[in-house]
């Protein structure tokens, strides 16, 4: 069973980005948002969801299995215009408590163990970490 | 003339209490915490069975106590590796790498948690307030422990075995500290693995390791046993006494001296001229920083009456404009019981409208209350909050690090000269230290062997006095390196625990009442005085001002008629007893006197104890 991770529903658009919305500007989390769906993604996701910590921590998971129906509001963010642009296609990203994109795991880099996931949360949680 | 001797004894009594400011005190007890930089680390067990860290540097230690010296193995390991006689440097800068990364993370980690415990409870725009730098403070050093560990390195497999061993042992998620712990736990693994690495290669390289230790005197330094370090004896068993001793020899001779000097009438004069001009340029010191903290107190009193005055009027202002709705509110109330009840003149109709146009009227009102609250409250707040009173309030904190610091390095200074020129010196650490070597007899030991702990009875460092010093280096060599010095530790061995001491001094009299108007006397006198009840101070206290109190016996003579009487005072000294004051009573008249006292060259109190075979001390 999956801790602390909102799955976007895939049938609905306007659902999964007004949940995304939500998570990102109307909570407070470091947020870890991962893209797709398959087996290494879900071991991600699933080691992720682990490593946010207990109820009543800051750190959350959302799972966006079609990323496609999440593309306004990845448009929207904020961050390091380099970060941004790798977005797209990667396997997943990092938001920091401003909302700002921090960290982005790239398709290109090798499945991410715990190490780089931990990485990936404090990228989120350092100030002008990136 | 009358005035100037309580005057004086003011002054007295004011150094007595500025002794005991701040400027005075050294580390709490057990408020240090365990040092974690440098390869020596000193836990003192006193005789009362207090135990605390020694800082690095002012460490004070009671002359009795039992010190606990330990080694960081890790740290010593990754130094030695420096003389480049055999293992890998980078080995060594790697395990030196990541102790201080470990270090600093869990520096972070410790300041997290009570942060971390309040997010759930905190309103969002809070949260992030209280979060974020603790947060960020823990991220940053956690990235640097992971940028330490590339993908393929012993590290990384250790910290992912880490996190691993922690989701398999919670059902759910894994807490953030339980994270940061199982980070910790990886670089532990690997800073073990890198140190028995090294080990083994500095086994190959003939690196050694000494520790030794001396006993510092103002006149001479030997050497003391550190057990596991050398083959020195242990030294004479000497514990120095707390508890009363009856009236040594030594006390009785320097007492003789002092009645001698008070014979004659102009021997009297010139002691009581010189005590008073040199403790009244003492007193001026404490008295001018007192008189600069009470103009500073003044003026953030000042500011802050003026500023809470202004927050005052704007909350009455808040409070008149809530009254003129809630009056509003009635009114409108009252319109409407009174057509309820038929009591009204009007047509019933047009009063209905009237009342509604009240409940609007009282409705606008409210709401133009809400809205324009936080407006006025900031205006309540703003005065409270200017940089005028913080820039007040800081120059009120700010008091002790400017002008009075200075004033007192010149009091000391001052002090110094006198107390130089009295015979006392005040001891700090000499080059002579520096250039203590260590003696055949101490062991040259492999870096694997060095005993992790070791532990050092004072009592059995044989004679020593208050003021003396404990020396302790930590060196390595090999056999083409000659030894250096790792790290050296100084201790002061002070009577810190609370203990009677004696003091035979000259004191200058004078009777109280009617009788004040004759002249001081000058008598000698001997104190037995109760000191080290006022908690661990720094080493310059008990060098320099040391506050004791008790009971002391005076032989007077107020009638000029060779016929001695005793006087018997309660006493307050400092200075070690180079100035005192007291009032006391003279029980066979039944009149009472005060006097001060001036610890002169000629009038000196030593350290005394015992040894185990109950005779004096070797020295």
């Amino acid at each position: 069973m999956l801790n602390k991770t909102t799955i976007l529903p895939t049938d609905s658009k306007a659902l999964a980005q007004k949940l995304l919305r939500r998570l990102i500007y109307d909570e407070v989390h470091v947020l870890f948002v991962a893209l797709g769906s398959g087996g290494p993604i879900e071991t991600m996701v699933e080691r992720a969801g682990k490593l946010a910590g207990k109820e009543g921590e800051p750190r959350w998971v959302a799972w966006a299995r079609k990323p496609e129906m999440i593309q306004d509001v990845v448009a929207e963010l904020k961050g390091d215009a380099k970060l941004l642009k790798q977005i797209s296609g990667a396997r997943a990203f990092t938001l920091a408590l401003t909302d700002e994109v921090r960290d982005v795991i790239t398709a290109d880099e090798a499945e991410p163990d715990l190490v780089r996931i931990e990485d990936a949360y404090f990228s989120a949680e350092e100030k002008g970490g990136a | 003339m009358r005035r100037t001797p309580v005057t004086l004894g003011w002054l007295v009594a004011g150094a007595a209490l500025w002794a005991t400011c701040p400027l005075a005190k050294g580390p709490s007890d057990g408020k240090v915490a365990a040092p974690t930089l440098g390869l020596i680390t000193i836990q003192e067990a006193d005789q009362d069975g207090g135990r605390r860290w020694l800082p690095r540097s002012g460490a004070v230690s009671d002359i009795n106590s039992e010190l606990v010296i330990a080694v960081d193995h890790d740290r010593l390991l990754a130094a030695a590796d420096s003389l480049g006689a055999g293992p890998s440097p980078a080995l060594g800068q790697s395990l030196q790498q990541f102790v201080s990364l470990l270090a600093d993370f869990q520096d972070a980690v410790s300041t997290l948690g009570p942060a971390l415990s309040q997010w759930s409870s905190a309103t969002d725009s809070h949260r992030v307030d209280l979060l974020a730098d603790p947060l960020s403070q823990v991220a940053a050093r956690g990235r640097a422990i992971i940028h330490a560990a590339p993908p393929g390195s012993p590290l990384r497999e250790a910290l992912n075995r880490a996190l691993q061993a922690r989701i398999d042992a919670s059902s759910g998620g894994v807490g953030m500290l339980d994270q940061y712990a199982a980070i910790s736990d990886g670089v532990r693994q690997e800073i073990e693995r890198l140190r028995i690495e090294l080990a083994h290669q500095e086994a190959a390289g003939g690196v050694y390791v000494q520790m030794g230790a001396w006993l510092v005197r103002p006149d001479q330094s030997r050497p003391v046993h550190l057990e596991g370090f050398d083959d020195y004896p242990e030294g004479e068993s000497y514990e120095v006494a707390r508890g009363y001793l009856p009236f040594s020899d030594a006390d009785r001779a320097a007492y003789e001296k002092l009645i001698e000097s008070t014979k004659g009438e102009a021997g009297q004069q010139s002691l009581r001229h010189e005590a008073a001009e040199q403790l009244a340029a003492l007193m001026s010191v404490p008295t001018g920083c007192a008189d600069e903290f009470e103009s500073r107190l003044e003026d953030a009193q000042t500011m802050l009456k003026g500023r809470a005055d202004q927050a005052l009027q704007s909350l009455k202002t808040v409070a008149q404009d809530v009254s003129a709705v809630r009056d509003q509110a009635k009114q409108a109330l009252a319109g409407i019981r009174a057509i309820e009840q038929g009591a009204t003149s009007t047509d019933p109709v047009l009063a209905v409208f009237d009342i509604r146009r009240q409940a609007e009227a009282t409705t606008a009102a409210f709401k133009a209350l809400r809205e324009g609250l936080p407006a006025k409250l900031q205006q309540v707040l703003t005065p409270l909050t200017d940089r005028a009173l913080r820039d007040s309030l800081s120059r009120l904190l700010d008091w002790n690090s400017t002008q009075c610091s200075q004033k007192l390095e010149l009091a000391q200074h001052q002090l110094d000269q006198l107390l130089q020129a009295w015979g006392i010196t005040l001891a700090g650490s000499t080059a002579a230290e520096e250039a203590l070597k260590f003696g055949k007899e101490v062991r040259k030991l492999d870096v694997q062997n060095v005993p992790v702990l070791t532990t050092l009875p004072l009592v059995r460092t044989g004679y020593r006095e208050h003021g003396d010093a404990l020396l302790i280096k930590l060196g390595v060599g090999s056999a083409t390196v000659a030894s250096r010095t790792l790290d050296a530790r100084r201790v002061e061995l002070m009577r810190v625990l609370p203990h009677v001491e004696t003091a035979a001094s000259l004191v200058f009299a004078q009777p109280l009442g009617r009788d004040g108007r004759r002249g001081f006397q000058s008598v000698p006198s001997y104190s037995v005085l109760l000191k080290g009840i006022s908690g661990r101070r720094s080493a310059r206290y008990y060098r320099l001002f040391e506050i004791g109190a008790g009971v002391n016996f005076s032989t007077l003579d107020f009638e000029h008629d060779d016929r001695p009487e005793l006087g018997i005072s309660g006493v307050l000294t400092m200075f070690r007893e180079y100035a005192q004051v007291g009032v006391g009573v003279r029980p066979a008249e039944g009149r009472s006197f005060w006097f001060f006292g001036l610890k002169l060259p000629f009038a000196q109190s030593g350290t005394t104890g015992s040894t185990s075979s109950g005779g004096p001390p070797a020295k």
